[in-house]
C-alpha cells in the first residue's frame, strides 16, 4: 500500500515552483568575459531610480555595470562593460528566469550593442535586431543598455 | 526508490523541460501573447456557473486544450469541452429547467444531474502587431467548435497594450459568433457579440493581480440586427495570475450586474433583479485555468 504522503506529494509537485539553471554567469566571469585579465574597483552609486545598479572602474579604463531590468514576470540581470570612450565593449546576461526569450543569449546578437554609444538610436528593429519570439526580452535589454548609456554620459563620463 | 521520490523524479524532469509562457493574466480576456514556434502547453479550465434566480444551479464546464506555436506569430489549439450540470427549482417559475445546461423533458419537479461532452473546437490566434514594439497589439482569432448539439464558429479581434514598462497590461477584445443549438428537438440559429476588457498589474515578481469586465449579447437568427437582438448582460470581477518558468495558473471571478436588458418576451421573463439567467447566464461564474509546458 502507498503511504498517503506520496499522494499528497504528486499534485504539490506539479505546483513545485521549477528548478530554474538560470543563474548563467557570475558577476567576476562576466568581468573576464568582457575585460579579461583587467581588476576592477566598486564605485558608490547615487542613483535612486536604478535599485538592481552595480559599478565597477575597470583598471584598463572603462566601467562594468550590472543592472536588471524586467522580464514578462521575472528581472533579467545582464552586465555591460563600457570602454574608456563610452562605447560598449561587451553585453553578457548574468541571470535569466523568464519562460521564453533567452535566446538573447546568443552570442550573435549580443555583438550588436559593440561600439554603440548614447548618440545611437539603440531601438528594436532599427540598429537591433529583434529575436522573434524573444521580443519582450530584447526589447527590455536594449532599452537597460541605452539607459545606461545616457547614465554613462550624465554620471560617469566626468568621473 | 520510494514512489514518493519517483513521484517528485518525474515531476521534476518534466518541469525543467524549456518552457512556454502564451500566459495570460486574465481569465476571459485574450491578450495577443502566442506561443513561440514549436513550443507546446497542455491548459485545464474549469469554470463554475453558479446561482440562478432560484433554486438551485451549478454548471461545471470543462476544457481541456493542447496549444501549438505554428510560428513565432500564429498559434492553435485544439480542444474538448465537457460539462456537468445541477439544477433544482432553478427556473423563475421555480421548475427545473430547461435551458442552457437542460434538456427538454426533464421533470420540473425533480432535481436534475447531468454531465456530458459538449464540443471540439479548434483555435487559431494570428497576431499582427506586437505590444512590445507596435503602438499597440493586434491579434486575429477564428475558432469552430462541433458538438452534438452545437455549431459555432466565433472570430475575435483581440488588442492589447503595455504600460509602465510591460507591467501594466491592458486588453480589450470584440468577439462575434453564428451558432447553431439544437433546442426543442430543433436547430435554431444564434448570434453573439461580446466585449471584454481587463486591467492587470504584476505586483510582485511572477504575480499579476486584475479586473475584467464582459458583456455579452444574445441575437436571434442570422444576423445581428436591431430587430435580431434577444438580451444584453454585463459581469465584472477581480483575476489573480501566477507564473512559474514552466507552468502558470489564473483565477478569476466574475460576478453579473445588475444591468441586463431583455429585448424579447422570453428574455424579459429571464431577468429577475437586473440579472439575466437565461442561455448560459448565472449570478456567478469563478474560471481557474491551469497551463503546463512540455
Amino acid at each position: 500500500m502507498v503511504p498517503w504522503p506520496a499522494f499528497v506529494a504528486a499534485p504539490l509537485a506539479i505546483f513545485a515552483p521549477a528548478a530554474h539553471a538560470a543563474v548563467y554567469l557570475s558577476v567576476e566571469q562576466a568581468q573576464q568575459a568582457i575585460f579579461p585579465g583587467a581588476r576592477f574597483t566598486v564605485e558608490a552609486l547615487a542613483s535612486p531610480d536604478a535599485a538592481h545598479r552595480q559599478l565597477w572602474r575597470v583598471s584598463q579604463g572603462g566601467w562594468f555595470i550590472v543592472d536588471a531590468v524586467f522580464g514578462k514576470h521575472e528581472l533579467i540581470t545582464y552586465a555591460v562593460g563600457l570602454g574608456a570612450d563610452g562605447s560598449v565593449r561587451g553585453v553578457e546576461i548574468l541571470e535569466y528566469l523568464e519562460s521564453y526569450g533567452y535566446q538573447i543569449r546568443d552570442p550573435a546578437w549580443r555583438r550588436q550593442f559593440a561600439g554603440k554609444t548614447a548618440r545611437d538610436p539603440l531601438k528594436l528593429d532599427q540598429d537591433i535586431r529583434n529575436i522573434s519570439g524573444a521580443t519582450l526580452s530584447c526589447r527590455h535589454v536594449t532599452d537597460g543598455i541605452k539607459r545606461l548609456l545616457g547614465f554613462y554620459e550624465s554620471a560617469l563620463k566626468q568621473r | 526508490m520510494s514512489f514518493r521520490y519517483a513521484v517528485l523524479s518525474v515531476a521534476a524532469l518534466a518541469l525543467g523541460q524549456p518552457a512556454v509562457a502564451g500566459d495570460s493574466p486574465f481569465g476571459y480576456v485574450y491578450t495577443t501573447d502566442t506561443h513561440p514556434r514549436g513550443q507546446r502547453e497542455f491548459e485545464q479550465w474549469i469554470t463554475r456557473r453558479h446561482g440562478h434566480s432560484r433554486g438551485d444551479f451549478d454548471a461545471w464546464q470543462f476544457r481541456t486544450e493542447l496549444e501549438y506555436g505554428v510560428t513565432d506569430n500564429l498559434q492553435t489549439a485544439l480542444y474538448l469541452n465537457y460539462d456537468s450540470v445541477d439544477a433544482f427549482r432553478n427556473r423563475p417559475d421555480g421548475s427545473t429547467g430547461p435551458g442552457a445546461f437542460v434538456p427538454d423533458g426533464v421533470d420540473p419537479d425533480a432535481r436534475y444531474k447531468s454531465s456530458f461532452l459538449e464540443s471540439v473546437s479548434n483555435e487559431w490566434i494570428y497576431r499582427l502587431l506586437s505590444p512590445y514594439k507596435d503602438p499597440i497589439g493586434l491579434a486575429l482569432y477564428v475558432e469552430p467548435t462541433y458538438g452534438p448539439k452545437k455549431r459555432e464558429l466565433e472570430g475575435k479581434i483581440i488588442l492589447h497594450k503595455n504600460f509602465l514598462d510591460d507591467r501594466l497590461v491592458w486588453a480589450g477584445n470584440f468577439s462575434a459568433a453564428q451558432e447553431h443549438e439544437k433546442f426543442h428537438g430543433e436547430w435554431e440559429r444564434e448570434g453573439e457579440l461580446e466585449f471584454t476588457t481587463g486591467v492587470a498589474y504584476r505586483f510582485a515578481p511572477r504575480w499579476h493581480a486584475g479586473v475584467e469586465y464582459r458583456n455579452h449579447r444574445g441575437y436571434g437568427g442570422s444576423s445581428f440586427s436591431k430587430a435580431n437582438r434577444n438580451y444584453s448582460a454585463s459581469f465584472f470581477g477581480p483575476s489573480l495570475h501566477y507564473a512559474e518558468k514552466s507552468w502558470w495558473l489564473t483565477a478569476s471571478f466574475l460576478n453579473q450586474l445588475g444591468n441586463a436588458k431583455g429585448y424579447t418576451d422570453q428574455a424579459r421573463e429571464d431577468i429577475i433583479g437586473g440579472r439575466f439567467y437565461g442561455e448560459h447566464h448565472e449570478r456567478n461564474e469563478l474560471r481557474v485555468k491551469a497551463g503546463f509546458s512540455f
